[in-house]
């Protein structure tokens, strides 16, 4: 259960079933048993196309790497989840969110053209053009350096701050996870942790606790 | 969706521009395929000699009917080979007709005054019309009147000598006439008649109106009258067909389309179809991200769909106006070789135009939609992941269809044998293409079989390099799979239909060389009377003497007609000049109402020694022969030997092409052999051995079109191929930069390349090769029945280093310039 306007970073070691989580919320895989909600809507009831179409107006997505179509511009990018819904975009908001990500100036050029970090903000405006009930990100600062990844991670902040965007993150970053308000820890497939935002030093610390018993048993 | 798809495309312009390319180069090469069936299909001959008639019947097509096992009929017109011929006393009929003031019946003569021309009858130089300008008509039967393009300047009143019929005659000039159409020479009518082998029957009956009668009444009463005799009738602008010469160059622009039309279709769709395949295949990861953000299954494939229709429209909107170009040059080709008239009106931008382009979107459209429906199994949580190799996912019944197309070829191994010419030809390129399929489903086992075959030879070969390079086959088995078949294609295409004619062309000219026994020729371009061989028997030293008239037949082979070349013996003592190798009966009882057969065309129509066949002669007359002897040799000397009594009348001409001669050993018969010749102006005596390089020469001249087609499709596999290649190399830009990053040196990696097109290499000889191979032996078999087909030395080098240098320009170039960016730009957000 995630709530509304919350910021929640899904953390684990590797294999910990934190992208498998990911995937089966957003609807881009299902679960083999369980079901997922996103609203009212119960995701195993939805086509492919019904899921799709959920995806485009519900969900939001960033991810580690690659998250831009070369071929288009910045803005085409961020344009393209309407375009696809054929949907009427609402132009004082797409003006609001470019104009929060920063990148008003550089609307014309193509991805190629544009840093990490840049790239990583046009995925997170994307993601906020349809005004999506949820965004889901998997490592959005994984491939960037340490003040990119700061940049990226205030931007995902403020959206829930200032907002109310409900962010759910997967991430192996205790320093990325320390601006969510909720850490949720994975290991083998179940949750072991569930605790309000401790601060970085904590969330490490609860890590590498995970990690001693495992070794334990070696 | 079209936007979307016309924005990716101006974006990926140096992907696309791959694709387009196969869809400019396949519209060009379809588009001017179809300019020439086209022209040939809408050619209107003008009318000529016939301008001034009104109506004419003639004889130049026939319908045959076949009854099949159902009970119904399958009507077939073909044109008569030898120009048909119409009962003269159908004009007594017309004559009847209300409305009708002149009838005249066209009986033809070859004729050689100052240069060839056809003898009439006077009466016909009013359908034309021809205007005397000096002296008067003709009254006696030893008169004359010359078309003052042949008379070399003879004034009325002059004697003249003409060749009539292949014999020497001489005339008394009354008169010079001038009009169009072919050289004419005017004979009375009764004389025109005579001198014709068949006065009963008519080239042609011209037919004029009275100025006030309705010539659309005279022309049905006419045309009912043509129609119970089983001839034709034309009027207004169809008069020209009447005229036609068969053979001409309107039937080689059809038979173009005949022989080449659907080949060059199924490359086209092959190669269009496997080069939108693969650029779908290269997008998997943006597809992929699509699906992920918002795309529908159905608008991934929408956008796919559209993004091929714009390229087609750009392909077309480029090889249509290229191929105006080629158009003109296969054109400019034709009229320099003497094979269609330079006035011959081409047709460009016609409907066939507009049909290619509609062909090749559609093929087009269709690849994509298919590769798109593969694309909508892609996962969307793939754009998620740092790979993006395709799963090795090969469907059974790919695998299936795959070993199923594989036995069809094989299937058609035996269905060739036994065939003849033309049928073992068709059967070899359709066996060809069966092959090339089966290797296209079954490419993505044939990679993982032969990758895990190389790989110690790869590892022993190139070290490191090797081992990757043996991986690297391994893991893209199913994404090489377009490559191996593009190689697979030019190979096998490559290394066989080219030598399948150079192999027709060998068997013919040593069939004929081994067959003929004769060691002299009295040839003649003009046509040589059946006296002449009679005159040449009686000269000291000459052993036989065999005249040959070559012609053509219609035989039922076997389900439907189709004229098959054959030649008119004098059977007198034909097997001193001749030697057919006849497996049964004897040629020596070649008589009358006799044929000879060969055994491929025994074996077509069912025809056996000591029965009936039933076939058409030349002019369409139906003749029923009983069979007397079976021989091998039907590709030097035709599938069907007639004795000359039977085609007499039924030739365009009536006269000997040849003479063989078979002379004594140590006699000396070349003095009265030139005295002969002199006495028949235009023909010549040489050696039957420069008569079989003559062969040769002509052969390889006919055949030229063949050649040029087969080099341009071959010439389209290879690029097919390279371009695919190239795609190929470029989409690995991502794994290259990857390698470099974890610390393969850049020589490694051209060595890792090496490896792997060599492996490539290899297994495309070998089974481009075994597929050639099979096609040639085959085919070759069908013809000759001996196994082994001739390939030049060139042939084999040809083959093996194009192939070698094609695998490697195309990778080992665009790979070098991928190692020229540093790897860290490339490892980036591009794909």
């Amino acid at each position: 259960m995630f709530v509304r306007g919350t910021f929640t970073a899904v953390m684990g070691p590797s294999g910990s079933g934190k992208s498998t989580l990911l995937q089966t919320m957003a609807g881009l895989d299902r679960p083999t048993s369980g079901r997922v909600w996103i609203g009212a809507t119960e995701l195993s009831s939805l086509s492919e196309t019904g899921l799709t179409k959920l995806r485009r107006s519900e969900i939001g997505f960033v991810f580690q790497a690659f998250n831009l179509i070369g071929a288009l511009t910045v803005e085409e990018n961020i344009m393209l989840p309407l375009r696809l819904a054929k949907a009427r975009p609402d132009r004082r908001w797409i003006a609001e969110v470019i104009e929060r990500v920063g990148l008003g100036q550089r609307l014309k050029h193509r991805p190629a053209a544009l840093s990490g970090g840049q790239q990583q903000r046009v995925a997170i405006a994307r993601a906020l053009a349809t005004r999506p009930e949820v965004i889901f990100s998997d490592e959005p600062t994984g491939a960037l350096d340490t003040q990119s990844a700061a940049e990226v991670l205030s931007l995902l902040r403020a959206m829930v701050t200032e907002q109310g965007q409900t962010i759910i993150m997967v991430t192996h970053d205790p320093v990325a996870a320390s601006y969510a308000d909720r850490v949720v820890v994975l290991a083998d497939g179940r949750i072991v942790r569930d605790m309000p935002q401790p601060g970085a030093g904590a969330i490490a610390e609860e890590l590498a606790s995970l990690g001693r018993p495992a070794r334990a048993v070696v | 969706m079209l936007r979307l798809a016309a924005q990716m495309l101006r974006r990926r312009i140096g992907s696309a521009l791959a694709t387009l390319l196969a869809l400019t180069v396949g519209v060009m090469i379809l588009a001017t395929t179809g300019a020439l069936v086209e022209s040939g299909l809408r050619y209107q001959p003008t009318p000529d000699q016939y301008a001034a008639a009104d109506v004419v019947v003639a004889h130049p097509e026939q319908t045959f009917v076949t009854t099949l096992e159902s009970g119904d009929e399958e009507r077939q017109t073909l044109e008569l080979p030898d120009g048909g011929t119409v009962p003269a006393s159908l004009a007594d009929k017309i004559r009847a007709v209300p409305g009708v003031v002149t009838v005249a019946v066209d009986h033809r003569v070859a004729v050689v005054a100052s240069a060839p021309a056809t003898g009439h009858g006077w009466s016909v130089a009013a359908l034309t019309p021809y205007r005397i300008i000096k002296g008067d008509r003709p009254s006696g039967p030893g008169d004359v009147v010359l078309d003052a393009r042949v008379a070399g300047g003879a004034e009325p009143g002059a004697r003249t000598q003409l060749l009539v019929a292949g014999i020497r005659r001489e005339y008394r000039v009354t008169g010079v006439a001038e009009g169009s159409g072919p050289p004419s020479v005017f004979f009375t009518d009764n004389q025109a008649a005579l001198l014709s082998a068949k006065p009963d029957r008519a080239a042609a009956i011209g037919v004029v109106a009275a100025p006030q009668a309705d010539v659309e009444d005279v022309e049905a009463a006419v045309g009912g009258l043509a129609d119970a005799v089983g001839v034709q009738s034309y009027a207004g602008s169809d008069r020209g067909r009447a005229e036609q010469e068969p053979g001409s160059a309107q039937d080689l622009l059809i038979g173009v389309g005949n022989s080449f039309g659907g080949y060059v279709v199924l490359l086209v769709g092959f190669v269009v179809a496997g080069t939108i395949g693969l650029s779908v295949r290269h997008r998997r990861r943006e597809l992929a991200l699509l699906r992920a953000i918002a795309a529908t299954p159905g608008q991934v494939r929408r956008m796919i769909v559209a993004e091929a229709a714009l390229l087609s429209l750009a392909g077309a909107a480029i090889g249509i106006p290229a191929s105006l170009l080629t158009t003109g040059w296969v054109h400019g080709q034709f009229v320099e070789r003497g094979l269609v008239p330079a006035s011959f009106p081409m047709v460009t931008l016609g409907p066939s135009a507009l049909l290619t382009a509609a062909i090749v979107a559609l093929v087009a459209m269709l690849a994509a939609l298919s590769a798109g429906r593969r694309t909508v199994r892609i996962h969307p949580a793939e754009a998620l992941g740092e790979a993006a190799v395709e799963p090795a996912r090969t469907g059974k019944l790919r695998l299936t269809f795959g070993l199923m197309t594989l036995g069809g070829a094989g299937a058609v191994i035996s269905l060739t044998a036994g065939a003849g010419a033309e049928a073992a030809m068709a059967g070899a390129v359709g066996m060809l293409f069966l092959f090339i399929i089966a290797v296209s489903l079954l490419a993505p086992w044939i990679n993982r079989a032969s990758a895990w075959l190389l790989s110690p030879v790869l590892r022993a070969l190139w070290g490191p390099s090797g081992y990757l390079a043996a991986k690297n086959l391994k893991a893209n088995a199913q994404a090489m799979s377009t490559v191996l078949t593009a190689l697979v294609l030019s190979v096998g295409f490559g290394g066989s239909v080219w030598f399948l004619q150079d192999n027709l062309q060998r068997a013919t000219v040593s069939q004929t060389r081994d067959g003929t026994l004769a060691q002299r020729v009295l040839l003649s371009p003009a046509g040589l009377p059946d006296g002449a061989a009679a005159e040449i028997r009686r000269i000291p030293g000459v052993r036989a003497a065999t005249g040959v008239r070559r012609t053509s037949v219609i035989v039922k082979n076997p389900d439907i007609f189709e004229p098959i070349a054959a030649q008119a013996i004098d059977p007198d003592n034909a097997a001193a000049t001749l030697n057919l190798r006849v497996t049964s009966g004897r040629l020596a009882d070649l008589g009358v109402d006799t044929v000879a057969v060969s055994r491929t065309q025994a074996a077509g129509s069912g025809w056996k020694l000591g029965r009936k066949a039933e076939l058409f002669l030349g002019d369409g007359t139906p003749v029923t022969l009983r069979v007397v002897a079976v021989y091998e040799r039907g590709l030097g000397f035709g599938d069907v030997i007639l004795p000359r009594q039977v085609v007499t009348g039924h030739t365009a001409t009536n006269l000997d092409d040849q003479i063989l001669i078979r002379t004594e050993p140590g006699a000396d018969a070349e003095k009265s052999l030139t005295s002969l010749a002199a006495r028949y102006p235009g023909s010549t005596v040489i050696d039957s051995a420069d008569l079989h390089r003559q062969l040769a020469t002509d052969l390889a001249l006919n055949s030229w079109l063949n050649k040029l087609f087969v080099a341009v499709l071959v010439g389209y596999a290879v690029l097919a191929a390279a371009n695919t290649m190239v795609m190929a190399a470029l989409s690995r830009r991502r794994e290259l930069s990857l390698l470099r990053l974890v610390g393969v040196t850049g020589r490694q990696i051209k060595r890792m390349i090496l490896a792997e097109q060599a492996g490539l290499l290899g297994v495309a000889l070998i089974i481009g090769g075994g597929v050639a191979a099979t096609t040639l032996i085959t085919f070759v078999r069908a013809l000759t029945g001996n196994p082994v087909p001739y390939v030049p030395v060139w042939g084999w080098l040809a083959v093996l280093g194009g192939t070698t240098l094609l695998t490697l320009t195309t990778t080992i170039l665009p790979i070098g310039r991928l190692l020229r960016v540093p790897p860290v730009h490339s490892i980036g957000v591009k794909e």
